[in-house]
C-alpha cells in the first residue's frame, strides 16, 4: 500500500467574506444566508481525483480577521497551499487579504495561494474592478471571482490549487 | 514552581478529566499510532487502529506531524460533530503524545461575543455604503436642480424678450389705425372714429379709413378668423394691401366699386395662404358727392345703419366669400343713399359676441340699441356686459356720420 496522498490548504481572509461557506460549497454542496462566524479552526476533508490519483485534502477554515482578533499565523504550519478570499463587495476585505499574504509568506515562504473575490453573485455591490484584478495578475498572482452561493469558481479553485502542491 | 502534594496532583487531574473530556494518542517515530484512550468518542476518535498510519485515520493532524517543537498547541480545533478541542503535543520516550481537552463551551462563549462584534461591524460598514451612496444621489440632485434652475432662468429672460418684443408688435399694429376724420367729402361733412383693442397683445382685427380723391371716403373692417401674433402678421399684411392700391393710378375706380379692390386683395391673400386663416371683411366707399355708400361685405358682421330718426337698418347685402380662401372668389357690392344725421356702425364679432359671466352674447340688438351713443358709449356698454371678465377677442370698430351739408359749400 502506498502512502496517502494528503495535503492541508489553509482558508485566510478578513471576516465575513465568505471562507466557510466556500468550504461547504466545495465539500457538501450547500449554502446558506446565515452568517456564523468562526472561531479558531475546523478542520474537513474533501477527496479529490487527479488523474486517476486519489488525494485528500485537508481543509483548515480559519478564523476571519479583523482589527481586533489578529490570525494566529501557527495554524498554517505544515500547509502546503492556502486560499485568500476577500468579498468583492466590500473593498477593504481586499486589502486584508493583500496583508495576510505577505505575513503568511514572511513566515512559510512562497507557498501556493489562490486569490478568490467572493460574492460575485451580487454585481450592483461590486465593487473590485476589472483592472484592479489584471494588476495583481500581471504580478503573477493567481485571481478568481467565486461565489458560494451559486458555486462558481469554486471547485475549479480548489483544484488549482491541489494540482500545484504536486509541483 | 514548587512540587505539588500527590493528592492535589491526582485532585486536579481528576477534575480536568472530568471537565475536560480528556483524550490521548500515542504515536512513534513512524507516524503509527502505538496507542490511545481517554474519551475517544467525544472527538469522533473511536474507531481508531492501534498500529496503523495516524495521519490516515486523524487527518486533522497532517502538517503538524512531525512535530517541529515540543510542547505544541493548537487552540480551538473543531473536529466532527461540532466539538471543538485544544491540542497539546508532548514528546516522551521518543513518542509523541497528543492531548485533546474539550473547549467547545469556552469556543461558543467566545463565538457569541465575536458574531455580535461583526454583525455590528458589518452594519456600521453598510450604513457607511449607505451614506455614500445618499451622498451621491444627493449630490446628482442638487446638480439636477441647478440645471432647472438654470434652464428657467432662461426660459423667464426668454418670456420677457417675447413679452418685449409683443408689446413692440402691439405699439406697431395700434399704430396702423388711423386717426379720426373730421372733414369735408364731396359736399358733406363727415366723421370718422374707430376703436381698435386686441384681445392679447397683438390682435387680428384691422381698421382702417382714407380720402381718394376729393369726394370719396373709403374705410374698411376686418377680421381675422385667428388670434394673436399669427393673426396680426395676416392683419397687418391685408392692410398693407389694400394701403396699396392707393397709390395706383386706377385707385379711383378700383374704389368707387370696392369689389374690386376687394378682388385683388383675396387674389394676393389667397394665392399664399400656407395657414389657411381667412379675413372677414366689410369695406364701403361713401360718395360724398352722391351721398352713396357702397360696400362689399366679404363674411362679416353686416353694418348698423342708423337712420336720423332712429331707425336703425341693416347692411346685410353679401358680398362674397372672407379673404383668404379661394383665389377666385367672385365679388359684389351693394349700394344705400345716406342722408344728414345717418350714421353707419361697423364692429367685429369681437363686440357682438362678448360675453357676460354666464356666457350670454352681447347680440347685435344690443349693438343696434346703442348705435348713436358713439363708440366710447358702445365700449363702455360692452365692458359694463363683460362685467370684469376677460376680453375673449379683439375688438374693433368703425363709425361713419354724416353731418349737416357744409355750410360753405352750401353758400357757394
Ligand atoms: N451573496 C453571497 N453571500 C455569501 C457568499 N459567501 C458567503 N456569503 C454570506 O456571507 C456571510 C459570511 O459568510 P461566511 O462563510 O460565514 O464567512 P467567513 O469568511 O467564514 O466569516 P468568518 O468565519 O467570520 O471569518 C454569510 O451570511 C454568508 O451567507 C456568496 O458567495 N454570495
Ligand atoms: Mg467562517
Amino acid at each position: 500500500m502506498t502512502a496517502m496522498l494528503q495535503k492541508k490548504i489553509c482558508m485566510l481572509g478578513a471576516f465575513s467574506v465568505g471562507k466557510t461557506s466556500l468550504i461547504r460549497r466545495y465539500v457538501s454542496s450547500v449554502f446558506s444566508d446565515t452568517y456564523l462566524t468562526t472561531v479558531g479552526v475546523k478542520i474537513d476533508k474533501k477527496t479529490v481525483d487527479l488523474d486517476g490519483r486519489t488525494m485528500n485534502l485537508i481543509l483548515w477554515d480559519l478564523a476571519g480577521e479583523d482589527d481586533v482578533n489578529a490570525l494566529r499565523l501557527s495554524y498554517l504550519r505544515g500547509a502546503a497551499a492556502y486560499v485568500l478570499v476577500a468579498d468583492g463587495t466590500r473593498p477593504a476585505t481586499l486589502d486584508v487579504a493583500l496583508s495576510l499574504r505577505g505575513r503568511v509568506e514572511a513566515d512559510y515562504g512562497p507557498l501556493p495561494f489562490v486569490l478568490l473575490l467572493n460574492k460575485n453573485d451580487l454585481p450592483e455591490q461590486w465593487t473590485i474592478t476589472e483592472g484592479d484584478m489584471d494588476g495583481l495578475r500581471a504580478a503573477g498572482w493567481w485571481v478568481r471571482s467565486s461565489s458560494a452561493r451559486s458555486g462558481e469558481g469554486v471547485e475549479d479553485a480548489f483544484m488549482d490549487l491541489a494540482i500545484r502542491t504536486l509541483r | 514552581m514548587p512540587a505539588l502534594p500527590p493528592s492535589v496532583v491526582h485532585r486536579l487531574s481528576a477534575l480536568i478529566v472530568g471537565e475536560r473530556a480528556v483524550a490521548w494518542l500515542q504515536i512513534d517515530n513512524g507516524l503509527t499510532l502505538t496507542a490511545a484512550g481517554g474519551r475517544l468518542d467525544r472527538y469522533g476518535l473511536a474507531a481508531l487502529r492501534r498500529g496503523e498510519p495516524v495521519l490516515e485515520q486523524a487527518f486533522f493532524l497532517e502538517g503538524l506531524l512531525p512535530l517541529e517543537e515540543a510542547p505544541y498547541f493548537v487552540p480551538s480545533m473543531e473536529l466532527s460533530g461540532g466539538v471543538a478541542a485544544d491540542l497539546h503535543f508532548h514528546i516522551e520516550n521518543g513518542c509523541v503524545w497528543l492531548l485533546l481537552l474539550d473547549v467547545t463551551a469556552e469556543r461558543d462563549a467566545t463565538r457569541r461575543i465575536q458574531q455580535k462584534a461583526y454583525d455590528m461591524t458589518l452594519l456600521q460598514e453598510k450604513e457607511v455604503l449607505l451614506n455614500r451612496r445618499l451622498e451621491a444621489v444627493n449630490a446628482a440632485l442638487r446638480a439636477t436642480r441647478g440645471e432647472l434652475e438654470a434652464s428657467r432662468d432662461l426660459a423667464r429672460r426668454e418670456l420677457e424678450r417675447k413679452h418685449l418684443e409683443l408689446a413692440e408688435a402691439r405699439t406697431l399694429q395700434l399704430a396702423l389705425a388711423p386717426p379720426p376724420f373730421r372733414g369735408v367729402v364731396g359736399t358733406s361733412a363727415v366723421t370718422v372714429d374707430v376703436v381698435l383693442e386686441p384681445a392679447k397683445e397683438v390682435g387680428g382685427d384691422l381698421v382702417d379709413h382714407f380720402l381718394i380723391d376729393d369726394d370719396l371716403l373709403v374705410f374698411l373692417l376686418g377680421d381675422v378668423s385667428d388670434k394673436g401674433a399669427g393673426a396680426a402678421l395676416m392683419m397687418a399684411r391685408t392692410h398693407a394691401l389694400f394701403r396699396g392700391i392707393i397709390n395706383r393710378p386706377d385707385a379711383s375706380a378700383l374704389f368707387r366699386a370696392p369689389e374690386n379692390a376687394v378682388r385683388l386683395v383675396n387674389r394676393t391673400l389667397s394665392a399664399s395662404n400656407a395657414s389657411c386663416m381667412f379675413v372677414t371683411l366689410l369695406i364701403a366707399a361713401f360718395d360724398g358727392a352722391a351721398n352713396r355708400l357702397t360696400y362689399t361685405r366679404a363674411g362679416h358682421v353686416p353694418p348698423f345703419l342708423r337712420r336720423l330718426d332712429g331707425a336703425v337698418e341693416r347692411l346685410a347685402v353679401a358680398g362674397g366669400v372672407p379673404l383668404g380662401l379661394s383665389e377666385d372668389a367672385v365679388y359684389r357690392s351693394a349700394s344705400v343713399s345716406l342722408r344728414p344725421g345717418d350714421e353707419v356702425l361697423t364692429v367685429t364679432d369681437g363686440i357682438t359676441e362678448a360675453m357676460d359671466p354666464s356666457e350670454c352674447q352681447f347680440g347685435e340688438d344690443r349693438v343696434a340699441a346703442v348705435a348713436g351713443g358713439g363708440l366710447p358709449r358702445l365700449l363702455a356698454d360692452v365692458r359694463a356686459f363683460e362685467a370684469g371678465g376677460v376680453q375673449s377677442d379683439d375688438i374693433a370698430a368703425v363709425l361713419l356720420q354724416i353731418g349737416n351739408r357744409q355750410a360753405s359749400c352750401a353758400a357757394g
